[in-house]
């Protein structure tokens, strides 16, 4: 049987609190409290394999979400499947539908499907007195009582769904790079609307150690799985030929309880290998094309043509970053040498904070366009990581990267001078705290440090 | 959208690629020519010598350079990822001029290295010269195979990768490289000391043990059982010396028994 996931909105509009959600919400209640909090089906347990805070002592599966790399798709993807499995089989055992699926939920569907989900808000099931299992009140202000949609700025996929690769060369990527370059480099995806979702939203969901608690994630986790699933069929896009990306392993646990180790090439095809499809699914992946090797290694590393002179702290109000370019560059050559799809590309390197401030920057580039154009988002969740002293991996700084060839177009002439600056904007910061920001130059949320902007011909 | 040239034109695409990789691997075959000329003609006086015993400058200057020719010989492919990333990360007008000031800022942290480490080993031997055994060797291999196991080793692996933000122009830029090849010279000292200091304190063989111990330094960057398991380094370390030690005692294994002759001074 294929399952097939459904956006929650069109659920809730067809009947509030549409059974699908109702299982929902009560196999989340006995997965929290309804099974011993050893096994590793519990809800406590099912989170802990996304990320445990520094120095909590490990159990089997845990603390081994996957960001800002090229296995950020199929990890999450293996993660929600097994913990649906999980799910689906206590909706079957109170009576549920048989056909049950996780559903998920389309911030960027227009209308009010840009604010939390109805059931997510309410603190008691209806017509009941039993507390409800999906509301938390560790969210982001506004987002309990629905007065803060989330902007269309840090919804939107389009930027990302753009992208042809899913790995870099060229750059930006919609996949993310590959473990242990320079930088870690979140895929477009990834940042945009992933990133930007779970700051916006905010509390548990700000955090990787604590996102997996709010049993909004699943749902905000199975529309990216959603994009990638878009991204693959109706754009025809190519996943990695690599085999350190296909054979990769990962351990999960099943409805039993018990582990089962999957690869990212067991999650190509979510209808051949995995028995779900999306609601809105035009095309089923069948036999998932691969990108060929060699083709991504033919094509040469980019060439900075422009850079920011000094490092930027942003702290709640805007920024503007102007660039040096080098006047010894010929622009239109340095395109003319990439044989095919030259890309100019925006990078912002050398990120850091000490604690996500939970603020979305939009990221915005002046002096090419009449008006500044908006590229991107900066969004930090998961920042810590990068300062832990645990585990083998090496630490990156983190680097942003954003696609402005249409911005530029053929206005190559711009490129040099003291005519382009990028400038940083706060999206989600509420109006109190911008004012206080610009008017009186307060830091309104822990810093965050850019340490260069870049140019470059890719 | 950017119009794609005409067909037939374009420059190689490996050409930009290898630029700067070649550079830093010119600069490696240079520094490996001159260490085996080194090796063949060997300069007059002690190999490590002693600023105390009155050897002076010139002779400190001397040693500064074999050890400058070690430094970029044998660290050198340790920093080809970060020489990259500093190519990359310029203006291609001053691409060549980064690479090198990178290289030879992070040489120079090995450099001062180098010179405290022989200074202490040299100090170890004079004292204890009088013993059967070579004891600043010893004293090398043990704090060898004890540095594997330090935190700031694992720290300092960890952190391998992390460059700084490079100023685009001018002397900020320069700076910035000289800057960034020192906190990258620090960090590989910091992760890959250790394992260098039996070749300041043999009598011989140093480039064989340097040879052996830029290998292990690679190794344990791509390998994540090493990382995982510093202790196994610090295993193969002693029992390497062990081997080496036995066999240094028979007469007939001369190569080997030559790296730990007890010094003649």
């Amino acid at each position: 049987m294929v399952y097939t996931r459904r956006d929650i909105w069109d659920l809730e509009a067809q009947q509030v609190w549409h059974p699908i959600t109702r299982e929902y919400a009560l196999a989340v209640g006995k997965l929290q409290t309804g099974i011993p909090p050893t096994d590793a089906r519990h809800w406590n347990y099912q989170a802990a394999i996304h990320g445990v805070p520094e120095g909590t002592p490990l159990k089997p599966g845990w603390d081994q979400c996957e960001h800002a790399n090229w296995y950020f798709f199929p990890w999450h993807r293996m993660y929600l499947f097994y913990f649906e499995s999980i799910v689906r089989s206590i909706v079957l055992e109170n009576g549920g539908p048989s056909d049950w699926a996780l559903p998920y939920w389309n911030y960027d569907g227009g209308g009010s499907k840009n604010t939390l989900p109805v059931p997510f808000r309410e603190e008691f099931i209806p017509d009941t007195s039993m507390p409800n299992p999906l509301y938390v009140a560790e969210r982001g202000t506004g987002i309990n009582d629905g007065s803060r949609p989330l902007v269309s700025k840090i919804t939107s996929p389009a930027a990302g769904l753009k992208t042809s690769n899913f790995v870099r060369p060229p750059r930006p990527s919609f996949g993310g790079g590959r473990p242990n370059e320079q930088f870690r480099t979140p895929g477009q995806i990834e940042s945009t609307p992933h990133n930007n979702v779970h700051d916006a939203l905010g509390g548990w969901m700000g955090h990787p150690e604590t996102a997996a608690l709010d049993p909004i994630f699943w749902l905000h986790h199975a529309n990216i799985d959603r994009i990638w699933n878009r991204w693959g069929t109706e754009g025809a896009h190519l996943t990695p030929s690599d085999q350190d990306w296909l054979d990769r392993r990962y351990t999960f646990f099943d409805e039993n309880g018990s582990p089962r180790t999957k690869t990212p090439k067991d999650v190509l095809s979510t209808v051949e290998q995995l028995d779900y499809r999306y609601d809105d699914d035009v095309v089923p992946i069948e036999n998932v094309p691969r990108e060929p090797i060699e083709a991504l290694t033919r094509r040469p590393p980019e060439e900075m043509i422009g850079a920011s002179e000094r490092s930027t702290r942003l702290v709640g109000r805007a920024v503007s970053v102007p660039l040096a370019f080098d006047e010894r560059a010929d622009v239109r050559q340095l395109i003319e040498e990439r044989v095919s799809d030259p890309r100019i590309v925006l990078s912002v390197e050398h990120i850091d904070a000490q604690v996500n401030p939970g603020v979305v920057y939009g990221v915005y580039l002046e002096g090419v366009d009449a008006e500044p154009v908006h590229v991107g988002n900066i969004s930090l969740f998961g920042i810590e990581r990068i300062h832990r002293r645990e585990g083998v991996e090496e630490a990156h700084d983190l680097r942003l990267d954003y696609d402005v060839t249409d911005v530029v177009g053929a206005q190559f002439e711009k490129l040099r001078g003291n005519h382009v600056a990028v400038r940083f904007d706060p999206l989600t910061l509420d109006e109190a705290d911008r004012r206080r920001a610009e008017e009186e130059n307060e830091e309104v949320h822990a810093p965050i440090e850019v340490g260069r902007v870049s140019l470059a011909i890719g | 959208m950017i119009a794609r040239p005409a067909a037939g034109r374009g420059l190689p695409a490996v050409r930009f690629e290898l630029r700067a990789s070649v550079l830093v691997l010119a600069m490696i075959f240079l520094a490996w020519a001159g260490l085996l000329w080194r090796e063949w003609r060997p300069p007059a006086g002690p190999f490590a010598p002693m600023i105390s015993d009155g050897w002076g400058l010139a002779g400190a200057a001397d040693y500064g350079f074999s050890l400058l020719l070690g430094a970029v010989g044998m660290m050198g492919p340790l920093g080809i990822p970060a020489a990259r990333h500093v190519a990359l990360s310029s203006f291609r007008s001053r691409r060549v001029e980064a690479v090198v000031i990178f290289i030879a800022s992070f040489a120079f942290v090995w450099v001062g290295f180098g010179f405290a480490a022989s200074q202490v080993l040299d100090v170890l031997s004079r004292w204890f010269g009088s013993l059967a055994i070579n004891t600043s060797l010893l004293a090398s291999v043990v704090a060898a195979a004890g540095w594997q196991l330090l935190p700031w080793k694992r720290t300092a692996l960890r952190d391998c990768h992390r460059a700084v933000p490079l100023p685009p122009r001018g002397w900020a830029a320069t700076k910035g490289d000289l800057t960034f090849g020192a906190i990258y010279g620090f960090r590989c000292v910091q992760a890959c000391g250790g394992l260098m200091l039996p070749m300041f304190a043999a009598t011989h063989g140093h480039l064989l043990l340097g040879v052996l111990a830029t290998a292990t330094a690679l190794s344990e960057r791509r390998l994540h059982l090493l990382r995982r398991r510093p202790w196994l380094v610090s295993v193969g370390v002693i029992g390497l010396a062990v081997v080496v030690g036995l066999a240094g005692a028979r007469s007939d294994m001369r190569l080997i028994g030559w790296i730990c002759a007890i010094p003649d001074n």
